[in-house]
């Protein structure tokens, strides 16, 4: 019999793998991002690439992390991320 | 011992039947029992979130301030090797994922080689990040020179202290890789890499085309 709650995140190896090129992909978009000398897209960009953080952070909270199980936990930590990273790209994006 | 807890221990064990009645009411959603490894760790992870983001709002309302400054410091940061850290950095937080499923299944070796491997790729973020600053050594740029090396200085060496402790967690785990000291310590190591997803693009692109 076991008593105990089910405290592993039981991600297969291969939806890691995924996780992982995703993170690759956002990390190399946002890289990108950043060689945008001038217009509209520049001016975003700090959005665009805070977007891209969120996305990433997601990512290794739920993968990484094994936050899947816990919303609560989940909303608060994606949250505290969400409104850290806005507000720096808000500030800058002001500039 | 009272009989209830003694029944208690030998059904769940010594952790979950010291919480009395966990068994029997209904959790909480924010229930630290449901979290992977040990709860004090994610009390750890949560703080320095919060440390780790007003160092980002000081950055950047810094930024507001001196946004000449800010501009001419940031076109003297190295934004591929920086780019390549973190593409080592995400690289070492998957093998350390791959870790833990390797111990769920009860594959010793492999989960230490992949520990190992974590680690290596951790060493590696080290010592670029140490040529990054001996870079801004030779060009006479150091804490002092202006407000944005000082939030560049602290902040990533604030970090990369957080890498040199998440590796000595990296070399216990592979002396002790049991279920609960993985997850524990690769929540750590997660948590090292969320922070540096926070702290590159702030510091290293965000401005850059502004």
């Amino acid at each position: 019999m076991n008593a105990q709650p089910p405290k592993m995140h039981g991600i297969k190896i291969t939806d890691l793998l995924k996780a992982w090129v995703m993170l690759v992909s956002l990390t190399l978009a946002s890289f990108a991002m950043s060689y945008l000398e001038a217009g509209f897209l520049a001016k975003i960009s700090p959005l665009i690439i805070a977007v891209m953080i969120l996305l990433k952070s997601r990512i290794i909270l739920t993968r990484y992390l094994g936050l899947m199980q816990t919303s609560a936990w989940y909303m608060m930590l994606s949250a505290t991320i969400f409104i850290i990273i806005v507000i720096c790209a808000g500030l800058m994006a002001t500039l | 011992m009272t009989q209830k807890r003694a029944d208690a221990m030998a059904v769940e064990g010594p952790r979950m039947a010291s919480k009395p009645g966990r068994s029997s009411k209904r959790q909480s959603p924010w229930s630290l029992e449901k979290l992977p490894g040990d709860p004090m760790m994610w009390i750890l992870i949560v703080s320095e979130i919060f440390v780790f983001g007003g160092a980002l709002w000081a950055f950047a309302i810094s930024e507001m301030l001196h946004p000449d400054i800010f501009r001419e410091a940031r076109a003297h940061l190295n934004i591929p090797v920086a780019t390549l850290n973190t593409l080592i950095l995400l690289t070492s937080g998957f093998i350390a994922a791959i870790a833990v499923r390797y111990a769920n299944s009860g594959n010793l070796r492999m989960t230490r080689l992949s520990l190992l491997g974590a680690g290596v790729l951790g060493f590696l973020f080290i010592l670029l990040k140490i040529m990054e600053y001996w870079q801004k050594f030779e060009m006479g740029v150091g804490l002092e020179t202006n407000s944005f090396y000082t939030l560049y200085f602290l902040v990533t060496g604030f970090h990369l202290a957080h890498v040199v402790f998440g590796l000595i967690i990296l070399a216990i785990l592979a002396i002790w890789p049991s279920k609960d000291n993985l997850e524990t310590g690769t929540a750590f190591w997660h948590m090292v890499d969320l922070i540096w997803l926070m702290i590159f693009p702030v510091f290293y692109l965000m401005g850059v085309g502004l």
